[in-house]
């Protein structure tokens, strides 16, 4: 739209042509209802009919203006996606020929098979590589017309220029109230919340990425709207019911990749007596250990054949107790532990590495990461540093006196 | 003397209203029968005593939508909502004497302990034409934006306009999505037959560019003017009234959400396909 | 007119008009909101005016009221009692609608009415005392003292009691 400015009509009269086409740039609401036409052009006949009535005339199609616009446009590109698509069946079947290889069954992967070959290259982005792919992955997607054939559009927010992400942010108001609703309902009947649902589990996945959120959409949005977003998403997932609404939610979230499933947790055997047992070797310092974890038990703990009373300090007891608490499995289970080598400290740690082990083979995933969050499955590298010439130990200097 | 002028303007114009309501009056009394179609229409808005029968187009044939035109309440809306409902939706309720705008003083019914209060007689004949004609436009097939900037009601009043199928914008208005639509939207434009500012106000200081934009581009308007608002004479059919409050924005949207749903029911039941 | 976006010139009706005038726009081209606002036309905005004051005659009344007397009763949004001022007031315009007494006399009329149903208004002066009252027998905690306090209860008793 070049004119912005009143045009100066008041001082020259530009010829009719020339004025009703300046006044349809400036004006181009008044377009919207043109031609009246008959319902077999929409699927591409010849348009027969073009009918200018005093009223709007009724039960005919009508076209808008913008609806043809964008039919003409779509067209163009059609026809330009059909020659690109026959190009590219003909480099296939070169390529095919040149591979020796028959052209009818010549696939995509024999395709980029072939590029690799022929043309070997170092580049190190692989989208830099060359490469005969099918034009509708290389084209850049377009979205489809977003109106009726009378110019309707299809979205009620549409004018908002974001319609998908408004959508969303409508969406979680919405839920958002829902919740707020059932949870004073909840309140009026003397409920307890807890117990109508568990409190939603978010710690395994997190919030997807703003480039996620505008493929997702599909439309340009600031990082300010994603933030915005991002800030509405937390308090709906805050919410002490939002497990209700973990379907929705999960939509907008990337699961994690959980550390501790790739650990591989000992396998539950069963003794000569029938109790089903799990054990575990650990290694702290320079003391080895060797641990069996019953179940079910009864919270008896055997240190090389007595009981937790080995250890005198406290603090190693409550080390290996640790794993315990942490699993919830406190007075469930037996313990036999064998440790040699090393001091007390090493044994302890060592029983308690081997214990945590163990301990997986009875325990599910969440827990297993919660172990391994709070460091039990970790080996304890550290080790004694050796004593050094010239020094009174590792880092120990011998007194000296310049004079 | 710009404010003289518009002052002198204004009065011309209520001046003119009255003669033609005199002229109106004594078409009356002569039992003239035919006007011109266009100024008997104008006429008979301005004196509700005009028998239909007097209301008659020259020479056309009447399609079903000038029938609907001529009716005077062809969707049932004139008595859909009362001074007594207004009141206690308090729609009566302005700004702080403060902040009046000198624009509105018109429909300002006086001031109570600094708070000014709208004229509801007023608010209630102009509500009732503005929904009657919301009802033709929809009826007509036209499409309706909702506009409200207050976050407070932006669900509701999304929620609503999503049930009626029409359009709502309460997000923060990109500049020129009327007048630089083509480029927005990247297809030729596309705009509402008509806009409802349910609160004109953008931002506490701001009018809302849509009033601005809206009007460049030939596209009436329906408005909620609080006594703040700085813009009654760019909307096209004013309502003074209350637009902070959730009683009255809940009456509001009850009642454009009738009239729109009275419209599309008997465009269905005439049979009005675009 | 026609073909300018200066919106503030006219009005959209009759910049159409303007464009179909001209040439510029045939009438089948015009928009669907054109018949509906030639038909419909809005209502020229009535000229600007003074925006009188709102007072209703028990404004008058009240202020009459406090000029001379104070309100010691609380006021209780949650209940319907009605106040001491409040009720001066009904009782006041009851008797202007009588007319059985000279407007003059309205006012002591009035006082005599409520207090001989039983209710204790309290005139700046005597709330001034009772607060210097007060004050000195904090002072003075043995002086004179249950007199004072049997005077500071029976205030509001009647009143307090009373519904």
């Amino acid at each position: 739209m070049a004119l912005s400015s009143p045009l100066p009509t008041f001082f020259c009269r530009p010829n009719r042509q020339l004025y009703s086409r300046l006044c349809l740039t400036i004006f181009p609401a008044l377009n919207r209802k043109v031609t009246t036409i008959s319902s077999d052009l929409v699927n591409g006949g010849n348009q027969s009919v073009t009918k200018s009535d005093n009223q709007p005339s009724a039960k005919a199609i009508t076209i808008s203006r913008s609806m043809k616009a964008y039919m003409e446009k779509v067209k163009k590109h059609d026809e330009l996606m059909k020659t690109e698509v026959a190009d590219y069946e003909i480099g296939k079947r070169h390529l095919a020929n040149i591979m020796g290889a028959d052209p009818d069954t010549f696939t995509q992967e024999d395709v980029d098979r072939a590029i690799e070959y022929l043309l070997p290259n170092g580049l190190f982005d692989k989208k830099a590589r060359p490469m005969l792919k099918n034009p509708y992955e290389i084209y850049p997607k377009r979205k489809a017309a977003e109106f009726t054939f009378e110019g309707r559009p299809f979205h009620w927010l549409y004018f908002t220029t974001s319609p998908n992400y408004y959508n969303i942010l409508y969406d979680i108001t919405w839920k958002l109230e829902g919740l707020k609703t059932l949870e004073d309902q909840l309140y009026n009947a003397k409920k307890d919340i807890s117990s109508e649902s568990k409190p939603l589990n978010i710690a395994s996945s997190e919030w997807i990425t703003f480039d996620q959120l505008k493929n997702k959409v599909l439309e340009k949005i600031q990082e300010k709207d994603y933030q915005h977003f991002i800030v509405m998403m937390e308090r709906l997932a805050s919410h002490p019911l939002a497990s209700k609404e973990e379907e929705f939610i999960m939509q907008y979230r990337n699961k994690l990749h959980l550390a501790s499933a790739a650990l591989i947790a000992p396998p539950v055997e069963t003794d000569a007596d029938g109790r089903s047992f799990s054990w575990a070797e650990g290694r702290r310092k320079d003391s080895w250990a060797q641990v069996k974890v019953y179940k079910p038990g009864t919270g008896q703990v055997t240190i090389n054949e007595k009981d937790l009373s080995y250890f005198s300090n406290l603090l190693y007891r409550e080390t290996l107790l640790f794993p315990l608490s942490v699993t919830g499995l406190l007075g469930q289970v037996d313990i036999v532990a064998d440790a040699k080598y090393g001091g007390p400290t090493g044994q302890a740690g060592a029983i308690r590495f081997a214990l945590s082990q163990a301990l997986c083979a009875f325990v599910s995933d969440d827990i297993k990461e919660q172990l391994r969050l709070s460091g039990m499955l970790t080996r304890d590298p550290r080790k004694r540093e050796r004593k050094k010439p010239g020094q009174e130990g590792a880092r120990k200097k011998f007194t000296w006196k310049k004079r | 003397m710009a404010a003289s002028l518009r002052k002198a303007l204004i009065s011309w114009q209520w001046q003119n209203c009255l003669r033609s309501r005199q002229v109106a009056k004594k078409c009356v009394q002569n039992q003239i029968s035919a006007f011109s179609s266009c100024s008997s229409l104008h006429v008979e808005v301005q004196l509700q005593g005009v028998p239909q029968n007097l209301v008659e187009a020259k020479g056309e044939t009447q399609t079903q939508l000038d029938i609907a035109l001529q009716h005077k309440d062809y969707f049932g809306l004139k008595h859909l909502v009362t001074l007594r409902d207004l009141f206690n939706a308090r729609v009566h309720y302005g700004h702080n004497a403060g902040l009046r705008h000198e624009s509105m003083t018109p429909y300002i019914y006086g001031c109570r302990q600094g708070t000014d209060i709208i004229d509801l007689e007023q608010t209630l004949s102009l509500l009732e034409q503005a929904l009657d004609v919301c009802a033709h436009i929809v009826y007509r097939g036209g499409m309706v934006l909702f506009v409200c900037r207050n976050l407070q009601f932006l669900p509701w009043v999304e929620k609503t306009v999503r049930e009626l199928g029409e359009y709502a914008h309460c997000r923060p208005w990109k500049r020129g999505i009327f007048t630089n639509a083509a480029n927005i939207f990247n297809t030729l434009p596309i705009y509402p037959e008509l806009c409802i500012f349910l609160g004109t106000q953008d931002t506490v200081f701001e009018t809302h560019r849509a009033v601005v934009e809206s009007n460049k581009l030939l596209i009436p308007s329906i408005g909620i003017l609080d006594t703040n608002t700085d813009c009654a004479s760019l909307i096209t059919y004013p309502i003074p009234g209350n637009d902070d409050s959730p009683e009255s924005l809940a009456l509001y949207l009850h009642l454009f959400k009738t009239a729109i749903l009275k419209a599309k029911e008997k465009r269905k039941q005439d049979g009005i396909v675009s | 007119m026609a073909g300018s976006r200066r919106e503030k010139l006219g009005s959209i009706l009759s910049r159409l008009t303007g464009l179909m005038q001209s040439g510029a726009l045939s009438y089948e081209e015009r928009p669907v909101w054109y018949d509906i606002v030639k038909a419909l036309p809005p209502k020229p905005s009535p000229p600007q005016k003074e925006v009188p004051n709102i007072f209703y005659p028990e404004d008058f009344v009240r202020v009459h009221f406090y000029e001379k007397f104070v309100q010691t009763d609380p006021v209780m949004l949650t209940t319907q009692i009605k106040t001491i001022p409040q009720r001066f007031i009904d009782k006041y315009i009851e008797l202007h609608r009588l007319n059985a007494v000279p407007t003059s006399d309205l006012f002591q009329q009035t006082v005599s009415v409520l207090k001989s149903e039983g209710f204790h208004l309290t005139t700046h002066q005597e709330k001034a005392a009772a607060t210097a009252i007060k004050s000195s027998f904090k002072q003075e905690p043995g002086s004179s003292s249950e007199k004072v306090e049997q005077k500071l209860k029976t205030v509001n008793l009647n009143t307090l009691f009373d519904q």
